[in-house]
């Protein structure tokens, strides 16, 4: 592919001129937010090098400068263990509201159904916050605290819940909240793939649900990008989070006791960053983890759904 | 023989058992939104009849008296000056972003560029929150709305981009020959043809970024300031925003401040519900 395109009068030429800064907009978006992260990291990167990111240490006293000591690991594990729980939540429920919706709800009910779901996709995520910090969180407190009793020799329930402020709580909220987003992504291409496929597969006899999972099968690509994206939803929500989870320093496997993800210790502890020495730098050193992490995430994402557009272009 | 191809039955069981499961998984997918409505109306609905529906909208918040818990007039008018601004900045940006996209399909530098828009679509909002607070808020060195806006147009902007770029993709060639073919250049035949045949379609992609904007919060979280019970006085000073004020409130101890929060979200939810069933009512009269 050309980089440029080809132009072939005058009128071409200032057309594309005058286009081309918008490539320049994500471009210094992304380039500028780099900046900013690792300017403000500098001096807890300075004075703690790299264990910033490895350890797992919070001490602020006060007018102690020489005394602070930040370390992110805990939040750097919240994010992706809180992330890796909505995936479990989130796979199943969207590729079944997407299947569903297309292959058994009634006609004349699929744009409810599928307004339904653009609204709960665009429900603001501090009332799905709301919600589970009044609601979610006391169930899972019971659900988790029966886990415990029955599964407790599992390391995943190991420890007795206390609270319903868990990193379990905050998974299964950002599960709910980005299954919709998810499954309006894989229904697109579910409802894209060519009807000859389907009609081969009930021509050798398949059952309704083995002609599905075939037909899942050729939207690989789009299912793992839609999980992608679910992915960097649950990495990036901050508020939502912060209300749930618990707001503690801990590494543990297992998913019942409190914890962190770093865009919610930004938003927790950054109010009162100001009045330390290093805090805000390291604030912005977990931003600085967490813009990699979304940079992967989201290519990964990108990635895949070029690959199923191309993959849709060739069939 | 029978015509039918007999199936065995342990297929068939999987089979009955199989479509069983998609559908009780699609319905405990969508059920929480149906929780979530209740719960926001039935709380919110209680500081709304305290304070009067009007009243709620209009007036500033009370909350250490639980029993007149006053409303949320201030950070309403704040989502209100945050919404106008950043619909302007992210339109301004977008509009042409998504062209230059659509335009130029086959070339690798708006491959590029939207590569790029896409990769910022689900970019964690909180760091584009970090970064005007180090920037504009800094230079100003006060939170201010401008900053807010700022930051929410960086948040929506990507969302409008790919939408005005996917409905100028589906607006038929003939049109902008016959444009060209009227001695139009390209810039008026893309501007007044092509932009207003898509219209409809650009309108949604617009209409859901608002949605968005309406009820992002992290972006706001270190640039507005949070003040929630006056009237933001200038767009270079703080002020509020209603999801803002829900995530502080429902953090303070007192029932009066979870009164405001609740309500707050019921008409934050009414908004967003609102501007979203415009869209897609949009949507279905799509028709060349």
């Amino acid at each position: 592919m050309p980089l440029m395109p080809r132009l072939r009068s005058r009128d071409d030429h200032r057309f594309f001129a005058l286009h081309l800064p918008t490539t320049f907009i994500a471009l210094l978006i992304l380039l500028s937010m780099l900046t900013v992260l690792v300017l403000y990291s500098l001096p807890i990167l300075h004075r703690e090098g790299l264990s910033v990111f490895t350890t797992n240490v919070w001490k602020a006293p006060e007018n102690n400068p020489q005394g602070e000591r930040y370390g992110l690991a805990a939040a750097i594990y919240g994010t992706l263990y809180t992330g890796l729980i909505a995936l479990m939540v989130s796979t199943p429920l969207a590729v079944s509201l997407a299947v569903a919706i297309e292959e058994f709800v009634p006609r004349r009910l699929q744009g409810l159904v599928s307004t339904l779901t653009d609204l709960m996709a665009a429900t603001p995520t501090i009332i799905y916050g709301l919600w589970a910090m009044a609601y979610l969180a006391p169930l899972m407190l019971k659900v988790l605290s029966f886990l415990h009793r029955y599964l407790g020799w599992l390391p995943f329930f190991s420890q007795p819940p206390v609270t319903g402020y868990t990193i379990a709580t905050a998974g299964v909220m950002l599960g709910i909240m980005s299954t919709p987003y998810a499954a309006s992504v894989i229904r697109e291409a579910y409802k894209m793939i060519p009807s000859h496929l389907r009609e081969a597969a009930y021509s050798l006899g398949a059952t309704r649900f083995e002609a599905i999972r075939l037909l899942l099968s050729t939207i690989k690509p789009s299912i793992i990008a839609a999980l992608a994206l679910a992915f960097a939803r649950a990495v990036g929500e901050t508020v939502a989070v912060s209300l749930v989870i618990g707001n503690s320093f801990t590494i543990s496997p297992s998913v019942t006791v409190p914890g962190y993800t770093i865009s919610s210790l930004i938003a927790a502890q950054f109010p009162n960053a100001g009045f330390y020495k290093y805090m805000t730098s390291a604030l912005f050193a977990g931003g600085l983890a967490l813009f990699f992490i979304g940079l992967v995430v989201n290519a990964v994402a990108v990635y895949y759904m070029r690959k199923w557009e191309e993959e849709i272009g060739h069939v | 023989m029978s015509s039918h191809p007999r199936i065995e039955a342990s297929r068939r069981i999987k089979n009955v058992a199989g479509v069983a499961a998609i559908i009780v998984l699609a319905a405990l997918a969508l059920s929480p939104l149906f929780h979530i409505v209740a719960v926001v109306v039935l709380n919110g609905l209680r500081a709304i009849e305290l304070t009067g529906p009007l009243d709620f909208l209009a007036a500033p918040p009370n909350p250490q008296n639980p029993r007149h818990p006053g409303g949320i007039g201030p950070a309403l008018a704040g989502t209100a000056i945050l919404v106008a601004l950043t619909s302007i900045f992210s339109i301004a940006l977008a509009l042409p972003t998504g062209v230059f996209v659509a335009e130029f399909r086959r070339a690798g530098i708006s491959r590029l560029t939207l590569v790029l828009t896409l990769i910022l679509v689900e970019f964690p909002t909180v760091l584009v929150g970090l970064t005007v607070y180090a920037t504009e808020v800094k230079w100003v060195q006060r939170y201010n709305m401008l900053a807010g806006a700022i930051a929410l147009a960086i948040v929506v902007l990507p969302y409008m981009a790919v939408h005005v770029s996917e409905a100028l993709r589906h607006v038929p060639k003939d049109l902008r020959e016959a444009a060209f073919s009227l001695g139009a250049s390209r810039l008026k035949t893309v501007y007044e043809v092509v932009l207003s045949v898509a219209r409809r379609g650009i309108l949604v992609g617009i209409l859901i970024g608002v949605a968005k904007a309406a009820g992002e919060t992290a972006p706001l979280l270190f640039t507005v300031g949070g003040f929630f019970d006056t009237y933001p006085s200038g767009l270079l000073k703080p002020g509020g925003a209603v999801p803002l004020m829900i995530y502080e409130y429902i953090q303070q101890p007192g029932q009066g401040y979870h009164m405001l929060a609740w309500g707050a979200a019921l008409v934050l939810m009414v908004i967003v519900f609102a501007v979203m069933i415009i869209a897609r009512m949009g949507v279905k009269e799509v028709r060349l």
